[in-house]
């Protein structure tokens, strides 16, 4: 073997899953203390190649050839215990999701100690060494945490105790899985910094894995730009995002919405850069139709969650401790306009589209669609509301009924609102799903037989089935792949364009919203904070956190 | 209905198929729906296979051991052993079918009651549940017979009793994991009728887990027939069952142990296979053992 100057050698390494290769031919290095960058869409084959440094494959993969060399071992070879001996201790990981990485039952500090089974040292050295990994990764108020359990943390601050837990043993190689991507725009700032300062402390290596380019421009030394398992494109990261070679890569930093910084009609899509179009000022105030006053409007709703309450509470009659989800929210929507939603996870956006449909139940204020009252509307006006307006629920493939076909899902409306004798629902399904760009073959798919984008533009079609005048999108681009963010930006563009609709998106990514918004709406800890055209809001922010929130999101360094 | 509505049953069909084949694949899964389908067939056309009138006496005849003419002999009274045995199996599918069905039927619909309507209901219906639950299963039996008198609907109300807490516990916990599962909340968005959501999103979702209960609760019926009949509490006599079967084999162990072995004999096997059969279905139906 040639003499050991990378830490992670990888030659030609195949990955099979039975006849399937998911990672072709892929050779690369990673040297002490760089920070790669491995980006990629969904299913190309990044996390395999992740894994398979940590031994962390499932059983149906197969190493099928080339070569892999961890600091000069041959991770081919290893044994089981050979494995356990290095996990943790010389290679850790950082998994995506922080809610579940941690064990619900223990204290943050028992959870601490006892993944410190390498070592010999007494219990109190072993929490001694904890305080100092938790302090290291600036929790605040360290040595009370450790008496905690993980539903006592934010998820940010999950995120930071697994990352303590990882750093603990010094390890020459730290593996984030899409460490950032369940969080919050301000708070992957906040890791992403951290996980920097960290590495220059620590001086270990790190394996990036994810597939948001902003992040990665930040965070990372050299990238690594996979699809479709093969290994496109690798450099330093300032060469390979300002002149990349490979045309996938092009194409891929081209249609990121982050870095397209004037507004746009049309995005460019992964499959044609070419359909990128410029804003029309003067179609999108054709579009909207202020004069004929709001088609929506919501006036000092206020809604609180009562706290559940035991048997004992209840016979005894003491009253639910209460909860403010949303306070004094005031917000209209015009005929034809798209308003943006905008606010951190928690603080009370999504409740407001919910009480909208009466899917929670409002303390006070209005909520008025065309003349309808809809907080004291009976469930039989609601129901003539309900072919009026429409939601599409934030996660694509879980918001459609699992054991229902796609062409009865996107009918569905009609059923429950009672469809015209002479409709033909087989054509009707038909009809929808060619509306947002699916073949009728896709009819008789089951949801988990859809790809994330494809299940959105499903709730897209089901969305749309009774011609509605509004629709609220909760999270449209939320876990979709930067290509196919584009190509659900520019459907909902357009069919609000031939459909006369007026939407309200509800999200925390400011990059979509700044194209398709016209006016935008920041709320805060169930507060409307700022509220105005969605220019002026990103050009001058007023509001503090409005400030903070566009400085995550829209800056490409940290 | 229509053209979307006929397309959603197909795939279903395929699927059963699948498992189906999954389930003959493994030898013990061939093995009990090999006895499960034999334990229909001969219950269902009982009368017509036996090779004697089952109730016939013959005297003469009584406690014979196997021969050709009688393959598991005769008992006290003359009576061909393998007839009785062949027609005890239909009270056995007949309590199987009944009990486990209507029990699966009340424990569901009050599942998903509990599931889904306010706190109090939730509350008292849990109530009953577990008070049934905790009651002793043989005083609630003896009450049952002492009132009733001893007969197969009276073991039909102690099975039905005794079992249905477990579905209605077992779907109660499912619903209530799916009742905030965002396709649910969609619907709602939608205007979806509660019975709606219920019958077509949350039903199909949850029934799996329960069949594969009332799978393993078959035998646990045919256990209790058997029991409160060699007690002389169950089926009266003359009529055949397993449990009188074995009440009478048990009396002449002595001298002509064979009765015994062989009312014990389907007995052990319908266990079994049903058994296996829910293990099978249950490890075959569960998404998260294929990844």
């Amino acid at each position: 073997m040639a003499p050991v100057n990378h830490l992670v050698e990888m030659q030609d390494l195949c990955i099979d899953f039975g006849p399937v290769r998911a990672v072709k031919s892929a050779s690369l290095q990673i040297d002490h203390g760089e920070i790669m960058g491995l980006v990629g869409e969904s299913g190309s084959g990044k996390s395999t190649l992740a894994n398979a440094i940590i031994g962390l494959l499932p059983q149906a993969a197969n190493l099928s050839s080339g070569t892999l060399a961890f600091d000069g071992q041959d991770l081919r070879q290893f044994t089981p215990g050979q494995w356990q001996a290095m996990r943790g201790r010389q290679v850790s990981y950082v998994s995506q999701d922080p809610m579940s990485a941690l064990n619900p039952t223990l204290r943050i500090g028992q959870q601490m100690v006892d993944i410190q089974h390498w070592s010999n040292d007494s219990h109190t050295a072993k929490l001694g060494r904890a305080l100092h990994a938790l302090e290291q990764v600036k929790m605040p108020s360290a040595q009370a945490r450790l008496n905690m359990y993980p539903h006592e943390l934010s998820g940010g601050q999950k995120q930071r105790v697994c990352i303590a837990m990882a750093i603990m043993a010094r390890p020459k190689l730290l593996i984030a899985d899409e460490a950032t991507t369940a969080l919050d725009a301000t708070l992957e700032v906040q890791i992403v910094k951290l996980l920097k300062e960290l590495q220059s402390d620590i001086g270990c290596a790190m394996l990036f894995v994810t597939h948001h380019l902003t992040v990665v421009e930040a965070l990372c030394d050299t990238v690594t730009v996979m699809y479709q398992g093969d290994i496109r494109e690798k450099g330093p990261v300032e060469k390979v995002f300002s002149a990349p070679t490979d045309t996938y890569t092009r194409s891929l930093l081209n249609c990121d919405p982050a870095r397209i910084h004037e507004k746009c009609r049309r995005l460019p899509v992964m499959s044609d850069l070419s359909l990128k179009r410029p804003a029309d000022p003067e179609m999108d105030k054709k579009r909207i139709d202020k004069a004929a006053g709001p088609l929506l409007s919501i006036n000092g709703l206020d809604v609180t969650f009562a706290k559940p309450r035991g048997l004992v509470d209840l016979i005894q009659g003491r009253p639910a401790e209460r909860i403010e989800a949303v306070k004094d929210a005031t917000l209209d929507v015009s005929p034809g306009e798209t308003v943006a939603l905008v606010g951190e996870s928690g603080s009370g956006k999504s409740t407001i589209a919910r009480a909208v449909f009466r899917l929670v139940a409002a303390e006070g204020g209005s909520i008025l669609f065309e003349d309808a009252d809809l907080l004291h509307a009976s469930t039989g006006e609601m129901r003539a509301v309900r072919n009026r307006m429409s939601m599409m629920m934030q996660d694509p493939i879980g918001s459609l009924s699992p054991r229902t076909t796609v062409g009865a899902a996107v009918v569905e409306p009609h059923i429950v609102s009672g469809k015209p004798p002479e409709m033909d629902l087989g054509d009707e399904a038909i009809r929808l799903l060619e509306l947002v760009g699916l073949s009728a073959e896709f009819a008789h798919r089951y949801p988990h037989e859809l790809s994330g984008g494809q299940a959105r533009r499903v709730g897209v079609a089901r969305a749309l089935a009774l011609n509605p005048k509004f629709v609220v999108a909760d999270e449209p681009t939320a876990g979709l792949d930067v290509s196919i963010q584009g190509e659900i930006f520019n459907l909902l563009a357009s069919l609000r364009e031939t459909m006369q609709l007026s939407i309200l998106i509800i999200t925390h990514n400011l990059h979509v919203v700044r194209h398709l918004a016209d006016r935008t709406v920041i709320m805060y800890h169930g507060r409307i904070v700022e509220t105005g055209d969605t220019e002026d809001i990103i050009t001058a922010p007023v509001h503090d956190y409005t400030k903070l929130l566009l400085s995550a999101n829209l800056q490409a360094r940290f | 209905m229509t053209a979307a509505d006929t397309s959603q049953r197909r795939p279903h069909i395929a699927r059963i198929g699948a498992v189906l084949r999954a389930l003959c694949f493994s030898p013990l899964g061939l093995f009990s729906c090999i006895v499960v389908v034999m334990f229909f067939v001969v219950g269902l056309t009982a009368d017509s296979i036996a090779p004697y009138d089952p109730v016939k006496i013959d005297i003469r005849n009584k406690l014979a051991g196997p021969s050709w003419d009688h393959w598991l002999g005769t008992d006290q009274l003359g009576r061909d052993v393998f007839s009785r045995l062949i027609v005890g199996t239909k009270v056995a599918l007949y309590l199987a079918i009944t009990s486990v069905s209507i029990a699966l039927v009340i424990g569901t619909v009050l599942g998903m009651i509990a599931a889904f309507t306010n706190q109090w209901i939730d509350w008292a219906l849990l109530l009953i549940f577990d008070t049934v639950r905790s009651f002793p299963g043989i005083m609630f039996a003896l009450t049952v017979v002492a009132l009733f008198g001893p007969s197969v609907n009276s073991i039909v109300v102690i099975v039905v009793v005794s079992t249905f807490p477990s579905y209605a516990r077992l779907v109660r916990t499912q619903v209530m994991s799916l009742r905030n599962a965002e396709f649910i909340e969609a619907q709602r968005a939608m205007g979806t009728s509660l019975p709606r959501i219920l019958r077509l999103h949350i039903l199909p979702n949850v029934i799996g887990p329960v069949l594969i209960v009332a799978s393993m609760d078959v035998p646990l019926v045919i256990g209790v027939e058997t029991g409160l009949s060699f007690l002389g509490l169950g089926v009266r006599p003359p009529t055949p069952s397993w449990g009188t079967i074995l009440n009478d084999g048990f009396s002449f162990i002595r001298n002509t142990s064979w009765i015994v072995f062989a009312g014990g004999l389907p007995l052990i096997l319908t266990t079994v296979a049903f058994t296996s059969l829910g293990e099978r279905l249950r490890d075959i139906l569960d998404p998260k053992l294929h990844r």
